[in-house]
C-alpha cells in the first residue's frame, strides 16, 4: 500500500501517519453527478473549429521532445532548401556576380584582340605605346592616350602588316605646331607623325 | 504502474488536442483525474464537500481555457493539479475574509471537546477516531503545507503525485521540496502528538 521513492525517507514513527493520510483519502467519494456536470460545462467552454496553422503548431510542438523523430526531418528538409535555392542555381549570389564580371571582361577582351595574334607571334611589352598612321579598313579599338604618360597597350605584332590606329591627346600650341608644319610642307599631319615615329625609332636602339 | 498510466493519459490527452479534439482531451482528464481533484480540493477546503465540488467544477472550467495553449511541457495530472491548488487557494483566501473567525474558533473547540477520547499512542491513527483526528489536525495546518501533503499522501493512491511533480508545481528545486514535505509531515506529526498528550 506505501508508495514509497527509493530516495525518500519520512522515518517510521511517520508511517501510521501517511496510512491515516491515505485512508481519509480513499474514504472520500466523489459525486456521481459531478463528471457529467464538467463535460456539460465543457461543451459550451470549449473552443469548437480550429484553424490549420493551430493544428500544424500543436502537431510541431507535440514532436518537440522527441528529437530523433524531428532532427532528420529538419535536417532533410535544410538540405532539400539548399539545393532548391542556392545563389549559384538562382544567379543572385555574389560569386555568380563576379563569374558574369569575369565573363563579360573576357568576352571583350577576346573580341578587342586580334584574331591572328598566337603566343609564338606576341611582342615585348613596350613601355609607350608608338604613334602609328590609320588605316580605315581595320576595326579600330578605341584607345586614348593621355599626353606625357606612358600606357601598356598590348599591340599586334611587328611583322603582321595590320595597322593599328591610335588617338593620342597633345597639348593644344604642340597640335598648332604640328599643323602649321603641316601646312607648311603640303602634307598630311598624320604623315609628318608617321615619319617622326619612323625617325625616332631609327635613333633609339632596341632595348633602350 | 501508475506512473505509466498517467504517462498514457498524457500522451492520449495531448494527441487529441494536437488533433483538436478538445471535447476528448477533457473527457480523458475528467475520466482520469475527477477523482484525485476532488480529493484534493476536499482535504485542502477543509473537508466541505460543497465547495470542493464547486472548486472541482472551477478547476475544469479553467482547464477549457487553457486546453489549446497546453503544450505538454509538464504532465497534464501536474498541470491540473496546479490549478486546482490555486483554486483552492483563491478560495481559502475569499472564504477565510467573508467568515466569522471567533465562529471557526468555537466550531474548533466543539470539535476538540466533544470529541472521543485522545489517543493513547500512534497505533490509534488508523481507527475511525483517529482518522477523525488526523483530519482535524491537517485542517490545522497552513494551507500551503496542506497542499504538500495532500498532494503527496492525500489524493489516492494510483495518482499520488511525486515530489518531482510538486516541485514543478511550486516552481521549487526536488531538493527544496522534498525539505517542505518533511516539515509539514513534522508539523503534523507534532499537531497530532500535541492533541493527543
Amino acid at each position: 500500500m506505501m508508495m514509497r521513492h527509493e530516495d525518500e525517507d519520512y522515518g517510521e514513527e511517520t508511517r501510521d501517519l501517511l496510512e491515516g493520510l491515505r485512508r481519509l483519502a480513499g474514504g472520500l467519494e466523489t459525486p456521481p453527478e459531478l463528471r457529467p456536470c464538467i463535460l456539460a460545462r465543457a461543451q459550451e467552454l470549449l473552443p469548437r473549429n480550429r484553424s490549420r496553422a493551430s493544428r500544424w503548431w500543436s502537431m510541431l510542438v507535440s514532436w518537440r521532445p522527441h528529437p530523433l523523430v524531428w532532427g532528420p526531418v529538419v535536417a532533410v528538409a535544410c538540405f532539400a532548401a539548399g539545393m532548391l535555392f542556392s545563389p549559384t542555381q538562382l544567379g543572385t549570389g555574389r560569386d555568380s556576380a563576379i563569374r558574369a564580371t569575369q565573363e563579360t571582361a573576357h568576352k571583350r577582351h577576346t573580341a578587342a584582340a586580334p584574331p591572328s595574334l598566337t603566343k609564338e607571334e606576341a611582342p615585348p611589352q613596350p613601355a609607350a605605346l608608338p604613334l602609328a598612321p590609320q588605316d580605315a579598313a581595320w576595326p579600330r579599338p578605341e584607345t586614348r592616350i593621355a599626353a606625357g604618360r606612358s600606357a601598356a597597350v598590348r599591340p599586334p605584332s611587328a611583322s603582321s602588316p595590320l595597322p593599328v590606329e591610335v588617338t593620342a591627346v597633345l597639348p593644344a600650341a604642340l597640335y598648332e605646331r604640328l599643323v602649321q608644319e603641316a601646312q607648311r610642307r603640303h602634307q598630311d599631319p598624320s604623315t609628318l607623325l608617321h615619319e617622326a615615329v619612323e625617325t625616332y625609332l631609327r635613333g633609339t636602339k632596341p632595348g633602350e | 504502474m501508475a506512473e505509466k498510466a498517467s504517462e498514457s493519459v498524457h500522451d492520449e490527452v495531448r494527441t487529441a488536442i494536437a488533433a483538436g479534439a478538445y471535447q476528448q482531451a477533457l473527457e480523458l482528464l475528467a475520466d482520469a483525474y475527477v477523482d484525485t481533484v476532488y480529493r484534493y480540493c476536499c482535504r485542502m477546503l477543509r473537508g466541505d464537500t460543497g465547495r470542493a465540488r464547486d472548486v472541482t467544477q472551477q478547476v475544469y472550467e479553467e482547464a477549457c481555457k487553457g486546453i489549446v495553449g497546453f503544450r505538454g511541457a509538464s504532465s497534464a495530472k501536474t498541470w491540473l493539479l496546479a490549478i486546482a491548488r490555486n483554486q483552492c487557494l483563491k478560495e481559502l483566501v475569499v472564504h477565510e475574509r467573508h467568515s466569522d473567525l471567533l465562529h471557526m474558533h468555537r466550531a474548533d473547540l466543539a470539535r476538540r471537546v466533544h470529541a472521543e477520547p485522545s489517543w493513547g499512542s500512534e497505533a490509534d491513527v488508523l481507527s475511525q477516531d483517529g482518522l477523525r483526528r488526523l483530519q482535524w489536525a491537517l485542517d490545522q495546518l497552513e494551507p500551503e503545507e496542506r497542499s504538500f501533503l495532500i498532494m503527496r499522501f492525500g489524493v489516492g493512491v494510483p495518482n499520488e503525485l511525486s515530489v518531482e511533480e510538486i516541485a514543478t508545481i511550486l516552481g521549487l528545486s526536488r531538493a527544496s521540496a522534498y525539505r517542505k514535505l518533511k516539515e509539514a509531515l513534522a508539523r503534523l506529526r507534532r499537531i497530532v502528538h500535541d492533541d493527543a498528550t
